[in-house]
């Protein structure tokens, strides 16, 4: 009974409302956000994309995220992003 | 009247109304408010570079929020999720960021923000989308979700679609000719404006159902024929026969055409009733009435509606007004004014066990002609 339960929840209007906070680095603070992180912004490669494994840089990065863990980074080919959207998905990475 | 207008008549009247004025407007369009704050703030920001990261969240949100905006009132979720960038702490240690466990997107300047806004709609669409649902379907049939989602909320910020097509959506789609077909099927269900309004409520009504995902492909196959249906209603030529919807082992709705003028100038609304009757004890879920939004047309759905409503259970969770394009032969189309109302039964259970779960032995096997 819980969808209904929920459904009858919304449509009385009594469900509480979530807001989702999208976490953002913003480029100016990037490198500060990466040294405190323990990562090297100077140096050429931050490390390896989770779903790629490809050299990730600083202009490259799309996101970072916790996973088993470790830090983990996408960077910004379609298909890794296509990866980061199915851990979305499944929950297995929270926004 | 547009909160635009409102503003402008009150702004004739004077400073006090004036600024009544524009409280109203913060009211009537939160989003509109962010993207003139985006606008001012991005030109601060050639004379003061720290205004470049307000004008990043500010596009964001008004984007993000105007679009789940609109989602929320075609697919009848009651509940928005408001979406608010955040930014993280430049000074984050590792243990905050293990101990918070989200995802941190990288947002570039603002004279990236083509490229901000097509990450940001892509993980957003991901997460507020019918996430349930997704986990149901086939990764295909998920995907092209996800691709027409962003397309259609890039529509108003065309640097950014063309960024999306160039990189994503056209490489996938290129390499991938299943799920090309299952985009352009989405295209043109969402050209009858039947994507969000039927098809992702649909769906979103499935994830509220569904308990346990099946093992088998039931589901998936379900999700099929509806898609298949939905691009057959959006496709017919004026007049053609169609079924009357899709009797899945889960999912079960009917669209119902209600646009035959002798029937209306005589007020036969026993009709439609007895047509409304069956697919309820068919085990139908959720009826689409459609049809011309013109006054006496729209007023005789009310009636309808109403009666139907007086004899059962039933209500009323959605009612809108769009333009369709409407073939009226093989190659003239037509735009026509469309109400759509969406009629649910309140009581359907949920499904604990979708892996038993059988269709009704009886089908739809009627057919309903649209008749202007």
């Amino acid at each position: 009974m819980f969808g209904t339960l929920m459904a009858d929840l919304q449509s009385a209007g009594i469900e509480p409302a979530r807001q989702v906070r999208v976490k953002a680095v913003y480029d100016d603070d990037l490198g500060r956000y990466l040294t405190a992180l323990g990562l090297d912004p100077s140096s050429d490669t931050l490390g390896r994309c989770k779903f790629c494994a490809g050299a990730v840089t600083r202009d490259n990065l799309a996101a970072l995220f916790p996973l088993s863990g470790s830090i983990k980074l996408a960077c910004d080919h379609a298909p890794c992003m296509r990866g980061l959207q199915e851990l979305i998905v499944t929950g297995r990475v929270r926004l | 009247m547009t909160p635009e207008d409102l503003a402008k008549a009150l702004a004739a009247l004077g400073l006090p109304a004036a600024f009544v004025g524009a409280i109203v407007v913060v009211f009537l369009a939160p989003d509109k408010v962010l993207r003139w704050a985006e606008l001012i703030s991005a030109a601060l920001a050639k004379v003061w570079h720290g205004f470049g990261r307000r004008s990043v969240k500010l596009g964001l949100q008004s984007r993000l929020n105007g679009y789940l905006r609109l989602i929320g009132d075609e697919t009848g979720r009651h509940q928005r999720t408001p979406i608010q960038v955040e930014w993280a702490h430049a000074d984050e240690s590792p243990h905050q960021f293990f101990e918070d466990d989200r995802l941190v997107v990288r947002l570039h300047s603002y004279e990236h923000q083509d490229r901000n806004l097509v990450t940001s709609s892509m993980l957003v669409v991901s997460h507020t989308l019918i996430r349930r649902a997704k986990t149901f379907l086939s990764q295909k049939q998920a995907r092209s979700i996800d691709l027409h989602a962003v397309d259609h909320m890039l529509a108003s910020a065309p640097h950014a679609r063309a960024l999306f097509h160039e990189e994503v959506s056209g490489p996938e789609c290129d390499h991938d000719r299943d799920l090309a077909e299952l985009v352009t099927k989405h295209q043109t269900i969402d050209r009858a404006n039947l994507f969000f309004p039927v098809l992702v409520r649909e769906l979103h009504y499935l994830e509220q159902r569904v308990v346990v995902r099946p093992r088998d492909e039931s589901l998936i196959v379900d999700v099929s024929n509806l898609i298949d249906y939905l691009v057959a209603f959006a496709d017919r030529i004026q007049g053609e026969d169609m079924p009357l919807g899709v009797q899945g082992r889960v999912l079960r709705c009917a669209i119902m055409i209600v646009a035959k003028k002798w029937k209306r100038e005589a007020g036969l609304v026993g009709g439609y009733m007895n047509k409304l009757r069956e697919l309820r004890r068919r085990g139908c879920d959720t009826v689409y009435l459609v049809g011309s939004a013109g006054e006496e047309n729209a007023a005789f759905m009310s009636e309808i509606v109403s009666a139907f409503i007086r004899e059962s259970n039933w209500t009323e969770v959605g009612r809108r007004e769009f333009r369709t394009p409407l073939r009226t032969s093989a190659t003239s189309t037509e735009w026509k004014p469309t109400l759509l109302v969406v009629l649910r039964n309140p009581t359907v259970a949920d499904i604990t066990n979708a892996d038993a779960a059988r269709a009704p032995d009886v089908g739809f096997s009627e057919t309903v002609a649209w008749v202007e």
